[in-house]
């Protein structure tokens, strides 16, 4: 069986090459790119599965790269970013990339970013764009068909809206969510883009499914950008 | 002479005045005459003293020298017509007439001035008095003020109070030196030695004091006025002093113990990198791996403090140019929380949120990282690393973080300085261990840029331990 091909973009060559090592020891097929120039050439000509891309390549704005990637091909794109730049975050995501990683990272970070990106490009190719029918984690368990959510078997009565943001995350499950995407896939294009009565909306649901709101286990905030659901037990 | 300023116009309170002079003059001079006329019936040698007395009344009670003047003419006139021979016809020709006359004259003259001048006097000394009086009043009113603005409108509203007439004040003028009359308005410039403010305009239009009174008076009050602003840029020039060299303090400390606290990581690692380097054969595996820890666990406390850092040169760019935005306080609780259990998996962190919602507008990272700080600060600095309680409520308008813990509490030397920077230079060698005296300082300085107030104290109950609560203001528009 083929390995994985992971695309590396990063200029930075120790960063790049402790990924590399590290996918490696990980069973997959590492390639690196050291310029947004070449990372673009690599990509049309290997097709790797996924593309790790860092957004401060020295040639080319990361956005730019992610843009022209994004035009011919839906391969998963984690992007790597510094801490102190989410808007960033928040426009590499609008434009289409599948996930980010702040510097500094661990490798069990971005080994379990890799999982998710690679699975959930994996499911919506084979059962082409068919959405999930349950989700689980926990005791939380949702059943798509029959809009239901039950918490350790109990039924939880969501609002309309309420039950809309828990399952549009919960069908993205693990991937991060950010504020205008789910006010866009919630309230429509023309919702004014003030992400509050998310904000307010989320502070209830948590109140109804979550134990202890102030340790969530099931819906994460990622601080300016926007939520994560955990991910399904397998 | 009343009025300098505005002789032409005939103001009401004016005529009523020559009115009111008029005729008190006619009165007296008819009750004179009268009472003349009843002892010339008589014995005829009382006239002149009467019409004397009456000079001397009219003059008392009259404004000026000109009614004593006018009221003598007519009395030696009514003296020629009415009482000598022959009556009721002029006659100029009388003998002794002219000594007559000339007493008459000049000791109307001489009580008129006296009297006059008495009363002037007594008007001049009377405003005197009302212009120390009043130039007391607006120094006791300036002297609490603190800033300019009010200074000088403390000072233009009780010079219009007491002179009973408009003040205004212009801060530009075409002419900024430009002293005395334009128009119907008095100019007096206001400036300090070092600056100037504006100009002064008072209406003189219905004004109701000699012009030279004036001038000295309106002088005195704004020199008032400019000493107090002299005063104030002072203070002001010193408060910037001290306020510059605090920050510069605050630079030099946070170099001091950066450079400090970065030192020791970087030794261990490059000591245990090229242990591991040179003597590969000779370690076995558990000493590569110990030394590989250590170097891990100084990496992560070097990015730790970069963040930090990173934090302050966020809010260095211009403590007013914080970018906030409405945040739920209980979101960032948590986020740092998720964090805070990667970093330190021994430690249970409890946290506890309230029922209602707070928004609290914020910069979502800075307040991320002093929650991590203060928590990690408790996990080892407290002697007692589990568990820590975060608590979020609400007072007021302000939202409490308390981030507790069940240790053995701060030492008091190291409360007065808990937040500058010192904490980790106590005397107390338990707290050598990579200080995180800068991780509180900045923790200070974010929740200073917020507004907002923090403070660390020992818990008084026997569970002990210390707590550290900060809280943020939730009205938005306080600092945007």
């Amino acid at each position: 069986m083929n390995k994985t091909t992971i695309l590396i973009a990063e200029d930075e060559k120790g960063i790049s090459n402790f990924i590399s090592t590290t996918l490696l020891a990980n069973n997959y097929k590492p390639l690196q790119a050291y310029t947004g120039q070449s990372a673009l050439s690599m990509i049309s000509s290997h097709c790797p599965d996924l593309i790790i891309l860092d957004l401060g390549l020295p040639d080319m704005d990361g956005l730019e790269i992610l843009k022209e990637i994004r035009n011919w091909t839906g391969t998963p794109v984690i992007v790597v970013s510094a801490r102190d730049r989410e808007q960033d975050k928040v426009e590499a995501l609008d434009c289409g990339a599948d996930d980010y990683l702040t510097k500094p990272f661990g490798t069990y970070e971005l080994l379990a970013r890799i999982r998710t990106a690679l699975r959930h490009h994996l499911s919506s190719v084979t059962s082409t764009n068919l959405p999930k029918t349950t989700y689980s984690s926990g005791d939380l368990c949702i059943n798509f068909d029959k809009y239901l959510i039950t918490l350790g078997g109990k039924e939880i009565h969501l609002t309309q809206i309420e039950y809309k943001i828990v399952a549009l995350l919960a069908q993205n499950a693990g991937k991060v969510m950010t504020y205008e995407s789910i006010i866009t896939q919630i309230w429509g294009p023309y919702a004014l883009k003030d992400n509050q009565i998310l904000r307010v909306n989320m502070a209830n649901i948590r109140r109804k499914i979550e134990k202890n709101p102030g340790e969530p286990k099931y819906i994460f905030t990622e601080v300016g950008v926007g939520y994560r659901m955990v991910e399904e037990d397998n | 002479m009343k009025h300098l300023f505005n002789t032409h116009i005939l103001t009401n309170e004016r005529k009523k005045e020559l009115l009111r002079n008029f005729l008190s003059m006619i009165l007296i001079l008819i009750l004179a005459t009268l009472v003349a006329e009843f002892d010339h019936q008589f014995r005829r040698i009382n006239v002149v003293s009467i019409y004397l007395l009456a000079i001397v009344i009219i003059a008392r009670v009259t404004d000026g020298y000109i009614w004593g003047v006018i009221a003598s003419l007519i009395a030696v006139l009514s003296v020629n017509f009415l009482f000598t021979y022959p009556y009721l016809s002029f006659d100029f020709t009388l003998n002794g007439y002219p000594i007559t006359f000339l007493i008459m004259s000049v000791t109307a003259l001489l009580v008129n001035i006296t009297t006059s001048d008495l009363k002037r006097h007594a008007q001049i000394a009377m405003n005197k008095e009302k212009n120390a009086e009043e130039l007391y009043i607006l120094m006791r009113d300036l002297v609490s003020i603190n800033t300019k603005e009010e200074v000088i409108n403390i000072t233009i509203s009780r010079l219009q109070t007491y002179l009973k007439t408009n003040v205004k004040f212009e801060k530009s003028h075409p002419e900024e030196n430009f002293k005395g009359i334009h128009g119907y308005w008095y100019f007096q410039p206001l400036s300090t030695s070092s600056e100037h403010y504006g100009m002064i305009a008072v209406d003189i239009s219905n004004l109701d004091i000699e012009a030279k009174e004036f001038e000295r008076f309106l002088e005195l009050a704004v020199s008032r006025t400019v000493m107090m602003l002299e005063h104030l840029q002072l203070q002001e020039v010193q408060r910037q002093t001290l306020l510059e060299s605090e920050k510069e303090k605050m630079r030099s400390n946070l170099l001091r113990a950066v450079s400090h606290d970065l030192r020791t990581p970087l030794t261990t690692m490059l000591g245990a990198t090229s242990t591991l380097l040179d003597n590969d054969e000779l370690l076995d595996k558990e000493a590569k791996t110990k030394l590989l820890i250590s170097i891990r666990d100084d990496c992560e406390w070097l990015i730790h403090m970069v963040e930090n850092l990173l934090s302050i040169t966020r809010i260095r760019e211009g403590e007013t140019k914080l970018k906030t935005t409405l945040e739920p306080a209980e979101e960032i609780i948590s986020a740092a929380v998720i964090k805070l259990k990667k970093r330190c998996p021994d430690t249970h962190f409890r946290v506890t949120i309230p029922n209602e919602l707070l928004m609290v507008p914020m910069d979502a990272t800075l307040i991320e990282q002093v929650i991590i700080n203060l928590c990690e600060n408790s996990v080892h600095h407290s002697g007692c690393p589990s568990p820590i309680d975060i608590t979020l409520s609400r007072e007021h308008n302000f939202a409490v973080f308390t981030i507790r813990d069940y240790g053995r509490g701060l030492h008091p030397d190291q409360l007065e300085h808990l937040f500058d920077g010192y904490a980790s230079y106590s005397k107390d060698s338990r707290d050598t261990y990579k200080g995180m005296g800068i991780g509180l300082s900045i923790c200070m300085t974010i929740v200073k840029a917020h507004k907002g107030t923090i403070q660390g104290y020992n818990n008084n109950n026997e569970q002990g331990g210390a707590s550290f609560v900060f809280s943020l203001p939730m009205e938005e528009n306080s600092y945007e």
